[in-house]
Order: structure tokens, then C-alpha cells, then sequence
């Protein structure tokens, strides 16, 4: 308790420092008004939003049209007007030459076209994309109600989160698109993949909203492209990079069940003439107590809150050589320990705890009708558990869990102009994962010990076409990935009657290997100006995991036996879709139909074993044996209803089955013609967006429709419906007070496990904003 | 006045420093002992009255109690660990604990294996062991088996049945019902039903086993119990012909077992299944005469015991 006080104490003291830096930074400026109005009524304009590019000085119009702005002595500068329902404008000013500047505004289309990274590796419109794609703008990032970085994707359509316990969640699950793994989809941080091949889960929690410029979510298979987990689809977080005057922000927060949290950023940009170096900084604390998990008539005495610690930071460097040529180089570094929600003996009751290490590389050369950009990654995590037991005899239990993963690999994609509308890219990456990791029991005598090695090597190609004077645009791509394992083993030292373990799966395990051919065609047509059409097909795959190629124990069904042949899932992907925007409204609608082959499954071997409480308890395995079959429809809506309003929504409806399911001799399941579980068939939401002078509001709306609990289908699990909101209010020119509030009705649910979500959150934030 | 200096005496001090300066340091290198960098727990066997604390031979049958005390240094002891070592198996019993100390006690009963190698230590908190305390338990070949008490034929109900109850007490050689077993509690080693949830079918566990609360109902049901026996069970190859001629407890010494490593339901028993038994009062074998019906049939079994 007394550590935590300092900490709250330093991050205090640390807060008011950056205050005083950011206050010197920001003191030579100079107050000029500038008028708002309508380019067609001449009718003044409140509300609007005015920056100067490249720094976060903003202002917004009043009643009257008129905002008083501090314009810093950086010129020339680009002054950027916008306001929903009017074309953004930019302004270039070259000195302070102007008593008044009158800004007049366009009305313009709700859909502007968006350029992305994510669905090429190259820089093209949402419009020419042959795929459904969705950006989350820093506009968005700002206003919705998140207090987690996945929180930010809730509204995507096609997405379905499972995050339970909210802050409190030892992770989230992120599904896409009908299939139910997280490892389905391919989650990148400034372009490096952020799933671990050991196990193929993100840590969401060492990703900070506030961090993040922009979210690009590709959907549909782009393993052609992205090679592993880009199954389902691709999620690209782009983080902020600094300007060219320090700046940053520095905020606190506070929330319910004895939360708090504080954060900031400082960073400058030195790039003067294209050369020169940009640095940030970032850091982040937060602590909560919790609560229970239980619901009140399952309560035990050893039954005790959920709690949080969390502790992030990093740094970033980046050299840009020449207008051509750039360097950048991003470190992250994650911590937390977060209770699960028992206690029986150890003072920490069981907890989890994580150390993360996150590096990217990245350097980027053109040079003439060639663009050239390489990437390297390194991921290392380090995981401890607790885990204590008392079982229905009152047997206590007592083991730790122990891992190491790490991700190291490179990329370098080469892109050609081949002529006024042709690309060609051509790209290789390596990339190596590893996972060593031991079960310790303090309650007997067995010491488990496992390890892998996955490997896979990729070359790839993809060509962007505009065809018949760009009324047709192609996009055609091929991958080729080989895979494979070595250096497995298990070892069970010191076996009591608490683990069993056939010992063929003991010792060195044998090394196996895959490879795969990953097409992708893709087309879109603009009909008319407000309507395009697109098909398009293609593969994916997800490897193994070398968790479970190496790891035999015990699970919650009962005792998991590693499985070292396992190959990669294939899904097999067919999309149709149409886009209508005009002024005021753009919808989106998409039906695909996908075949899984090779999906693993955790299935009966028709063994058992007598656990230590005499009860028997099955022997379970992963093996590659279902065929799968996704149909889904998906449709976005966006709509300006009155000026200062935009209303969004989505809808997914997506069925799930098991076709085939290819029973091993001697096993026991057979899930033919079980739905996939944990995959809602409906899944809608909706969000208001208001921009008021004083405030801005969001408010969410979700429904998750009922899904199966089970891979047997026994038992549902009922739907949810969640309110959240979120109301910021800028105070003076840099200070803003918000307020997000989770499940606005506060009706707690009982998710899959039996356990009971927090109810209503509440999460105060303030915030400093300097220049920069 | 001249003085002259004793060179002699100063290069002597010299030579000599070198070497004493060698040999001290190979004395300050060679005291230094590779210290224990692991604190273990403690674990001591107690020679009280009633225990034994040493290698013993021992009649076939014959009970004896071990006595430990442990002590936690540097981290709470988890572990109580018994093992047994005879000529074609090895036992592991693991206790689950958390405590600075306390003790324990191992009751063993002699089996018809020449030689029985015990060896019991603890296990703390951060992995490490204790010294291990070994004690061998011998046979003796000269002494006589024990008598056995058979009762020829018992009939139980399943947990529906109107025409017998479902518990028994093998020291009274009783059938109860739900009401006579709760006014008895301490005598009922035995409850019979049919298990409809886990597919475990006619089954034969005790009070102690967890049996679900859904399997007998009412007043009398287990959860209201306040002394609940455990059994434990072990099912053996014993011929149904050798069980009936058996006319002393060399059989049951021959199909005994070390009580925690026993599960706690015999399950879907039929006729000719023949399993060990042992309540921590009494050991012995139960051989299945009759098997019929579900939640309202019955069972008909023979026992021995000593």
C-alpha cells in the first residue's frame, strides 16, 4: 500500500514538472482572431475546429464564427480549418501580416477519401481498395469512450471483443469475421506484428490509446500479403509521431474500485529541410484494487478483488537522411501484476505478472520510381503465474508457471512504378519465435519443463493495376511461406500422481515442418461517383502455436497433451461488396463466404487419467480436423444528421459451422454440425457523435447476440447489451476534463467462465495538452 | 653516533613477506567455504510413545505410525512427501500444506513385501527440499497372519430405492437408510447409488467422497452431515473363487495399498468385480455378487476385512 502512495506521489510531482515545461514552451505567442464562415450562405460558423499543422495548438469557433488563436512565432505555418460537413481547408501563413484571417468553408461529402498503409503495404485510397476496410481517425480516438485500446475497435463492423472484467481483463480477445481466435488476426503496431508465435495473443494492455495517430482494419484474409495470423483480417496502430516544437501531453485519471492512472508524451521533431532527428517519450502508471469477480451467492472465503499494477514507458528516435530516406527506431517496454481474483495462502493471492519488450526498426528509401522500406522486430515476454487451488476434498495445490517467448524477425518489401497506375511490390521477411517455459508444483514433486523453436521464411509478390482509365481497379498478390520446428521438448522431472504425461511425448520432440501458397485477387469498380463495387479472393493461414506443440498439463476440461505435428489453419475467402457515399450518408455493405480447412480442435483422446482428487479427468489434444464453413454480411453506416451530429452503425451477422470433422481413430469427439463457440451470430452497434462549443459527447451503443459457451453446444451464453459514453469538456486552451463511463446502465453480466463483469465503470481524466 | 642499519634483518622482513603474504592468502582462499546458498526446509522424525522412528520388522498387517515435525526456514512449507519403494512399484503420496511448521503423521500397514524403503521429506515455497528421512520396514516371515471377519452377503439400495438403504457400516455390519445413517453417521463407511450425471453407473463410494448433492435428497442428505468417513478403493484382480476361499488376511495383505493413493468411488461395478478397501480403521476386500437396476436397483456384496 505504502509503495503505491509514492507512486501516486512521483507521477504527481512528475505531472506538475511537465506542466512547467510545457508553460515556458508556450509563452512567445501572439492573439490573432479568425473569422468562420459558410463559402456559399456566407452564414458564420461556430464550432469549427482550427489547428496549426504539425502542432497540437487548436482553437474553435464560438456563436459568432470567431476564435481567438495563439499563433507561435513558426513560420511558415499551415493553419487547418475543419468542421463535419464542410471540406477541411488549409490555410499558409507566412508571418503575422493579418489583423483578422477569414476562413471560408466548403460544404463537402460525409466520406473523404482516406489514405492507408495496411491493405498494400503501399499508400492507396480506401476508395481503390478491393478489400473492407475501416479507419479509426485520431478525431475518433479522441472522442470515443475507451478506456483500452481495443475499446477503440468496438464500433468496426465484423468485430466482436471479449473483454469481460474491462481494466481489469487479463487481456482481450479480439474475433473477426465468424472465426473465434484471437491468433486469426493479425494485430500490428507502426507495421510489426504484435502476436506471439508462441501462443498467438497480443497484449493489448501495453498499447495506450492516447499513443495511437490512427487505426487501419483490413478485413478478410491478407495472408498474401502479411503471411501468418492475417487470417481473418489485419488491425495496423499507428502512433503518433512528434512535431517540430516540444510538445506532448500529460494527464490523470482516476476511476472507480480505487483506480488510478497517469500518463504522458513528450516529444520534438529537429527535421528542418527534410534532415535532421525526432525523439519521444512516453510513459504510463496505473493501479486499481478491483472487485470480485464472483457473483454473491458463489462467494467463498477465498474469494478476494481483482487488482492492477501497470507500468509502461518508451522511447523513439528517427533520422530522416533526406527528403528519401528515413530511419526510425521504437522501443516499448511493458509491466504489470494483476490479481485473478483468489486468495488462499499466498500473500499475493494468484497473480500474473509480464514484462514486455517491444523493438521496432524501420528505414525507408525511394529513390526514383523505387521505394524501399525494411523492418525488424524484436518481442520478448516474460510471463509468471501463480496458481492455487482448493479442490472439492479441500487439496491444496500450488505450481508456478514460468515462460519466455520471444519474436525476432525482418522485413524488406521492394515497390516498383511501373507505370502512371501500376505497382509492382516484391517483398521476403524471416521471422523466428521461441518459447521456453516451466511448470513448478510447491505442492509435490513435479517440475515440467518445455520448449520450440517456429520459424518460417516468406517471399512474396503483389501488382496494383488501374485498368480502363482506373474505372477497374486490380489487385493481384502470391506468398510463399515455409515453416518449421525444432528444438522441442518436454521434460516431467520428478512426476508424482498430479501430472501425467504419456511419456511418447516426453523428451526431444520430433521437428516437423509446412509451407504454404497464399493467392489473393482482388477487384473494385467505381459504377458512379457515389457507388463502387468490389470482389475479391484469397487465402489465409494461421501457424501453429508452439504452446501447444510443446506443452502438456493440465487445463480447466482436464490434461492438455502437446502435439508437435500440428499444421497450420487454412481458411479459403470469397467477398462481394458495394460502397455508397454522398453528402450526408455513406453505407457499406459486404457478404463473404469462407471454407476452414485443417482447423485445430482440442479434442478427447479417449484416455483419461485419475486426477490427485481421484476424479478422472479426460486427456485432451490439439489436432487438426475440422472443416469449417463461415457465412457472414456485414454493414457500416455513417451519417451526418445535423451539423454538429454523425450518427455511425454497424451490424454483423455471420454463421459458423463445422462441416466436417475428421475423428482420429481412438478419439472420442465428433463436433460435425456444432457451431463455432464464443461467435456471436449477431453482433450490432451503434454511436452518436455530438460537437457542441463547450463539450463533445459520444455515446455507444452495443449487442452481442447470443453465442455458444461450448465446442459440444450445450450451453449459451445470453446476449449482451452495453451503453457507453464519453463527455470532454476543453477548458482554457490546453486543459480538457473527460468523463467515460462503461456500461452507462450498469447491468453487470456473467460472461463464459461464470464470472461477474464490474457493472457500471466510471473514469475521470484530466488533461494538458502543450504545444507540439 | 653512527647508526647502522640492520639490512640484513629488513631483507629477511622482506623475503619473508612475499611468502607470508602468499600463504595467507591461500588460508583466506582456502577457509572460504562454499556457503549453502539454498535455506531448505527442516524435517525431523519424533521418537514418541506409540510411533516408531527407526528401521522395524513387522508382522503381515501390522499397523504402525510415524511421527514428523517440520519447520519452514526461509519460506512456508508446502509439501509433505511420502514415497514407497518395494521390489516392483514405487508410491508417491504428495500432501498439499501451507505452514512455518507442524506435524505430521503416516500410518503405515505392513505389507507382504519383504522389504519396504520409506523415504519422507517436505518442500517449501521456493522449490527446494529437505534432507530426506529414510525408514525400511522389514517382514517377518515367521509371524502368523491375522484373522479376518466375512460378512457373507449385504444388500444395498441405489439412492431411490424403497426396499433397502443405501449406506452401510462395516464395523456393525449394518444397512441404513437415509435417516438411520444420519442418526449414525459415525458408523457408515459405505453409500451405494447410481450416478446419472458422470456416467459412472452403479457406484459404491463414502460419505467423504463428494458425492453431488443432486444424487440423495431431503433432510438427510450429506451436505447436513457432520461426520462424513472417507473409503478409499483400489480394484484388484482377485479371483471371486480365491475371495470366498479366503480363510485369513493374506489376501487382503496382498492387494493392500497406502490409503492416499486409493481412489474415492468404486464405479460401474458388476458382478465378479472384487476391490480393496480401507477406511483407516479397517482394510479389506468387497466382492460384487449382484448388480441390477439404476437409480432404484440394488447391490449385493461380500466382504472380508481385518
Amino acid at each position: 500500500m505504502n509503495r503505491n502512495i509514492t507512486h501516486r506521489i512521483l507521477w504527481g510531482l512528475l505531472f506538475v514538472l511537465l506542466l512547467i515545461v510545457a508553460r515556458s514552451a508556450s509563452s512567445q505567442t501572439v492573439s490573432i482572431p479568425v473569422f468562420v464562415s459558410d463559402s456559399i450562405t456566407h452564414k458564420k460558423i461556430a464550432n469549427a475546429h482550427i489547428r496549426i499543422d504539425k502542432t497540437r495548438i487548436a482553437s474553435i469557433s464560438d456563436e459568432n464564427g470567431i476564435a481567438l488563436f495563439n499563433i507561435p512565432p513558426i513560420f511558415p505555418l499551415g493553419l487547418i480549418c475543419s468542421h463535419v460537413g464542410y471540406d477541411t481547408k488549409v490555410i499558409r501563413l507566412s508571418g503575422y501580416s493579418v489583423d483578422t484571417l477569414h476562413i471560408e468553408l466548403s460544404p463537402a461529402n460525409i466520406s473523404i477519401p482516406e489514405i492507408l498503409v495496411t491493405a498494400t503495404r503501399t499508400e492507396r485510397t480506401n476508395i481503390s481498395l478491393p478489400n473492407r476496410t475501416e479507419v479509426i481517425t485520431s478525431e475518433q480516438i479522441e472522442s470515443m469512450p475507451a478506456t483500452n485500446a481495443d475499446d477503440l475497435l468496438r464500433l468496426v463492423p465484423g468485430i466482436y471483443i471479449t473483454r469481460s472484467w474491462g481494466i481489469f481483463s487479463r487481456n482481450a480477445s479480439i474475433n473477426m469475421r465468424g472465426l473465434n481466435s484471437s491468433a486469426d488476426i493479425l494485430i500490428l503496431l507502426d507495421g510489426a506484428p504484435m502476436n506471439k508465435t508462441a501462443g498467438g495473443s497480443v497484449n493489448w494492455h501495453m498499447i495506450n490509446s492516447a499513443d495511437i495517430e490512427r487505426i487501419e482494419v483490413v478485413k478478410g484474409p491478407v495472408s498474401a500479403l502479411y503471411g501468418g495470423n492475417a487470417m481473418a483480417g489485419v488491425v495496423n496502430m499507428i502512433t503518433k509521431k512528434p512535431v517540430n516544437i516540444l510538445g506532448g501531453y500529460a494527464e490523470m485519471s482516476v476511476g472507480q474500485y480505487g483506480t488510478y492512472d497517469a500518463g504522458f508524451s513528450l516529444g520534438k521533431s529537429h527535421v528542418r529541410n527534410n534532415k535532421g532527428f525526432w525523439w519521444n517519450l512516453k510513459g504510463r502508471f496505473r493501479t486499481g484494487n478491483g472487485y470480485i469477480l464472483q457473483p454473491d451467492y458463489l462467494k467463498t472465503m477465498n474469494d478476494t478483488t481483482l487488482f492492477i499494477r501497470e507500468y509502461s514507458g518508451g522511447i523513439a528516435v528517427g533520422y530522416q537522411f533526406s527528403p528519401k530516406s528515413k530511419i526510425s527506431i521504437i522501443t516499448s517496454g511493458y509491466s504489470d501484476i494483476r490479481g485473478q481474483g483468489t486468495k488462499i495462502y499466498d500473500p499475493d493471492g494468484n497473480p500474473e505478472e509480464n514484462f514486455t519488450l517491444h523493438t521496432i526498426a524501420r528505414y525507408d528509401y525511394s529513390f526514383k520510381k523505387i521505394s524501399v522500406s525494411a523492418n525488424a522486430f524484436l518481442h520478448n515476454e516474460k510471463y509468471l503465474k501463480i496458481s492455487e487451488s482448493l479442490n472439492s476434498f479441500n487439496e491444496y495445490r500450488l505450481y508456478d508457471t514460468e515462460t519466455d517467448n520471444g519474436d525476432l524477425g525482418g522485413s524488406v518489401i521492394a515497390t516498383y512504378l511501373t507505370g502512371k497506375t501500376n505497382k509492382l511490390s516484391l517483398g521476403a521477411e524471416y521471422r523466428t519465435g521461441s518459447e521456453y517455459g516451466t511448470d513448478i508444483y510447491f505442492t509435490s514433486t513435479d517440475e515440467l519443463e518445455y520448449q520450440g523453436n517456429l520459424s518460417v521464411i516468406s517471399f512474396f509478390a503483389q501488382d496494383e493495376t488501374a485498368l480502363l482509365k482506373g474505372k477497374l481497379n486490380l489487385v493481384t498478390g502470391l506468398r510463399y511461406d515455409a515453416g518449421w520446428f525444432t528444438n522441442g521438448s518436454l521434460l516431467l522431472n520428478n512426476p508424482s500422481i498430479v501430472n501425467y504425461i504419456d511419456e511418447n511425448v516426453l523428451g526431444d520432440l520430433p521437428e516437423s515442418s509446412w509451407n504454404r501458397i497464399t493467392p489473393r485477387i482482388g477487384v473494385r469498380v467505381p459504377l458512379k461517383k457515389t457507388i463502387s463495387v468490389y470482389a475479391n479472393y484469397g487465402h489465409g493461414f494461421m501457424p501453429p502455436k508452439i504452446d501447444d506443440m510443446v506443452r502438456s498439463g493440465k487445463i480447466r476440461k482436464g490434461n492438455k497433451e502437446a502435439n508437435p505435428n500440428l499444421q497450420p489453419e487454412i481458411l479459403e475467402h470469397t467477398e462481394i461488396g458495394a460502397e455508397y457515399t454522398h453528402r450526408k450518408i455513406s453505407i457499406s455493405l459486404s457478404g463473404y463466404y469462407s471454407t476452414g480447412r485443417n482447423f485445430q480442435y482440442l479434442i478427447g483422446t479417449g484416455d483419461t487419467i485419475l486426477s490427485g482428487s481421484g476424479e478422472l479427468k479426460e486427456i485432451l489434444k490439439k489436432e487438426n480436423i475440422a472443416l469449417l464453413e463461415v457465412k457472414g454480411v456485414e454493414l457500416g453506416m455513417k451519417a451526418l444528421v445535423a451539423k454538429p451530429i454523425i450518427i455511425t452503425a454497424s451490424m454483423g451477422l455471420n454463421y459458423s459451422e463445422i462441416k466436417e470433422f475428421d475423428t482420429p481413430e481412438g478419439y472420442t469427439t465428433d463436433l460435425t454440425g456444432k457451431f463455432l463457440n464464443e461467435t456471436p451470430v449477431i453482433r450490432a452497434g451503434a454511436g452518436i457523435q455530438y460537437q457542441h462549443r463547450r463539450f463533445s459527447l459520444f455515446l455507444t451503443w452495443e449487442y452481442t447476440g447470443e453465442q455458444w459457451a461450448d465446442e459440444e453446444n450445450l450451453t449459451t451464453i445470453d446476449p449482451i447489451m452495453l451503453f457507453n459514453g464519453k463527455i470532454s469538456v476543453p477548458v482554457r486552451d490546453r486543459w480538457k476534463l473527460s468523463l467515460d463511463i462503461n456500461n452507462l446502465l450498469d447491468k453487470p453480466f456473467i460472461d463464459k467462465k461464470g464470472y461477474l463483469s464490474p457493472g457500471r465503470f466510471i473514469y475521470a481524466t484530466i488533461r494538458y495538452t502543450f504545444p507540439g | 653516533m653512527i647508526v647502522l642499519r640492520n639490512i640484513a634483518s629488513s631483507t629477511d622482513m622482506r623475503r619473508l613477506a612475499y611468502p607470508i603474504l602468499i600463504l595467507s592468502f591461500v588460508c583466506f582462499v582456502s577457509s572460504c567455504k562454499k556457503t549453502e546458498d539454498v535455506s531448505k526446509p527442516e524435517i525431523q522424525i519424533l521418537c514418541e510413545s506409540g510411533y516408531i522412528c527407526e528401521n522395524a520388522i513387522l508382522g503381515p498387517g501390522e499397523d504402525v505410525e510415524l511421527k514428523f515435525s517440520y519447520s519452514a526456514n526461509g519460506a512456508p512449507v508446502t509439501c509433505f512427501s511420502q514415497r514407497l519403494f518395494s521390489e516392483s512399484s514405487t508410491t508417491v503420496v504428495d500432501s498439499g500444506i501451507y505452514a512455518e511448521n507442524g506435524t505430521f503423521i503416516v500410518r503405515i500397514s505392513k505389507s507382504l513385501v519383504l522389504l519396504e524403503k520409506w523415504e519422507f521429506f517436505v518442500r517449501d515455497r521456493n522449490g527446494n527440499n529437505s534432507d530426506t528421512i529414510k525408514i525400511e520396514l522389514h517382514l517377518d516371515t515367521a509371524a502368523q497372519f491375522g484373522q479376518i471377519t466375512r460378512i457373507g452377503s449385504a444388500t444395498l439400495g441405489a439412492q431411490t430405492s424403497t426396499t433397502a438403504g443405501s449406506f452401510f457400516g462395516i464395523s456393525s455390519a449394518t444397512v441404513y437408510d437415509a435417516q438411520q445413517a444420519f442418526q449414525n453417521q459415525t458408523q457408515i463407511n459405505l453409500v451405494y447409488y447410481y450416478d446419472f450425471i458422470t456416467s459412472d453407473a452403479n457406484t459404491i463410494a463414502s460419505p467423504g467422497a463428494n458425492i453431488d448433492t443432486s444424487v440423495f435428497s431431503g433432510q438427510y442428505n450429506l451436505p447436513n452431515w457432520t461426520t462424513l468417513n472417507t473409503t478409499r478403493f483400489v480394484q484388484t484382480s482377485v479371483a471371486e473363487n480365491d475371495f470366498l476361499s479366503a480363510t485369513h488376511d493374506s489376501i487382503i495383505l496382498a492387494n493392500g495399498f497406502v490409503f492416499a493413493s486409493g481412489k474415492r468411488k468404486a464405479k460401474n461395478l458388476t458382478a465378479g468385480d472384487v476391490y480393496a478397501f480401507d477406511n483407516e480403521v479397517n482394510t479389506g476386500l468387497f466382492l460384487v455378487r449382484q448388480v441390477s437396476g439404476t437409480g432404484d436397483g440394488s447391490i449385493t456384496i461380500e466382504l472380508i476385512y481385518r
